[in-house]
């Protein structure tokens, strides 16, 4: 149902990667799940508030991740420097992780790179960074 | 405009083989994005110094491609122009403040005020087409802004009524401070018809300003017929509207005393000022009429 989607998705977030928002984040349902400060609230302005949280499902988009999992305590994996790149750039990364798939956090040293979802048949992380995010990186971290 | 012509108007306003060269031979700065990435955490291997003007903006140092480096990637910067940079914190907007952006697309002041106001408050960024929204978004979700309202309104006819305690509004122009090749394209006919918008945009940005409340108008141009006349007609006509001082320690010129003594308070940046982009800024308060 829309009403809960914004607490599904909460809960998602909360089960599945263990994040705890922060009490000034609020996650709300305005044409989609979205997640914006709470100072937002009340402003009485027609807009488009904060940013999309939430994908199809209870997927959480790219961004979401990018800007919260470091919260996260839970499905996070991490990378080493040429497999960052490459995640980077948009490529998928072969890995195994088990006989269940579902949404990772991908990490590089202390930093969040963006969301993953692990296929256990093809063992591989299905890069989610959106196609206008992929970079081919040429400094180092 | 042929070359020689366009030297010779813009001797009228500085000295135009140094604005010229300084604009040939510019800087490349970046502005620290603290939503996130402390100054302190900030670790970086791209050769740069902080400015002298504002902890926050630093000088490339070398030459690369910033769109490819972590650092970009991650949301941690965002490459700007120092004037650029500096406009926002000519408004400075706090964090109870309720901030409009009337041009938002993309995202560059706008996103510096989101930061200053640490993601309190309320910034709405207002554009008028799709594409340039959909620019503003991609800002907003790679350096993580989440006090923002997007809105999508004509700014020469915004519809609001006394709602923002501050505004920005850099208002579309003929560039000639920052566009390679916009003096080529340039007479001062076009000057003076984009002026029709941007007196337009003014009037409607100011209606939309709290009593109180603090506007900054700012163009990338160095045409008097896009800025002070441009302010000079708000001011003729509203007697709320005031000019202010800027409070920031920049080299810069004052603005042209031939539309009054008050126009002293703007800043007009030349490329020479800080080897970046040619800038204009004034501050117009609101008063209770």
């Amino acid at each position: 149902m829309i009403q809960n989607k914004e607490r599904n998705f909460r809960r998602y977030v909360e089960k599945h990667f263990r994040i705890e928002l922060p009490p000034e984040i609020e996650i709300f349902y305005a044409k989609g799940v979205r997640v914006g400060n709470r100072s937002l609230a009340g402003s009485r302005i027609n807009g488009e508030l904060g940013y999309a949280a939430c994908d199809f499902g209870f997927n959480p988009t790219n961004s979401f991740i990018q800007n919260f999992g470091h919260l996260a305590k839970k499905n996070i994996v991490r990378l080493n420097d040429v497999e960052a790149r490459e995640f980077a750039s948009g490529k998928n990364i072969k890995m195994d992780l088990g006989k269940k798939s579902k949404n990772v956090i991908v990490n590089y040293k202390k930093f969040v790179l963006g969301l993953g979802y692990y296929d256990h048949e093809k063992q591989r992380i299905v890069n989610k960074i959106p196609e206008k995010r992929r970079r081919a990186i040429s400094n180092d971290l | 405009m042929e070359e020689n012509a366009y030297r010779d108007w813009l001797s009228s306003y500085t000295d135009a083989n140094s604005a010229l060269d300084a604009f040939e031979n510019q800087k490349q700065f970046f502005r620290l994005n603290t939503l996130k990435v402390s100054e302190d955490a900030f670790e970086t291997s791209i050769k740069c110094k902080k400015t002298r003007y504002y902890d926050a903006a630093f000088e490339l140092e070398e030459d690369i491609q910033i769109g490819k480096t972590w650092e970009y990637f991650l949301g941690h910067i965002y490459p700007q122009s120092l004037p650029s940079i500096l406009d926002s914190l000519a408004l400075n907007p706090e964090e109870e403040d309720i901030v409009l952006d009337v041009a938002a697309a993309p995202g560059s002041k706008f996103s510096h005020m989101a930061m200053l106001m640490k993601n309190n408050g309320v910034l709405v960024g207002n554009d008028y087409k799709k594409e340039k929204i959909s620019a503003i978004y991609s800002n907003i979700n790679r350096l993580n802004i989440l006090n923002c309202i997007v809105t999508m309104r004509d700014g020469k006819a915004l519809g609001w009524k006394e709602r923002f305690t501050k505004i920005m509004l850099d208002a579309p122009c003929s560039a000639l401070g920052s566009g390679r090749g916009a003096a080529k394209r340039w007479n001062i006919e076009h000057s003076k018809k984009i002026a029709v918008t941007q007196k337009k945009m003014l009037f409607s940005a100011f209606d939309a300003l709290k009593p109180g409340g603090e506007l900054v108008y700012s163009t990338c141009t160095y045409a008097k017929e896009e800025n002070e006349e441009v302010i000079d007609n708000l001011l003729q006509n509203v007697p709320a509207a005031k000019l202010e001082e800027i409070k920031l320690d920049i080299p810069h010129s004052q603005g042209l005393s031939e539309y009054g003594t008050e126009f002293r308070k703007a800043f007009r940046i030349y490329p020479q000022d800080l080897q970046s982009e040619g800038f204009f800024m004034a501050k117009i308060s609101k008063g209770s009429g």
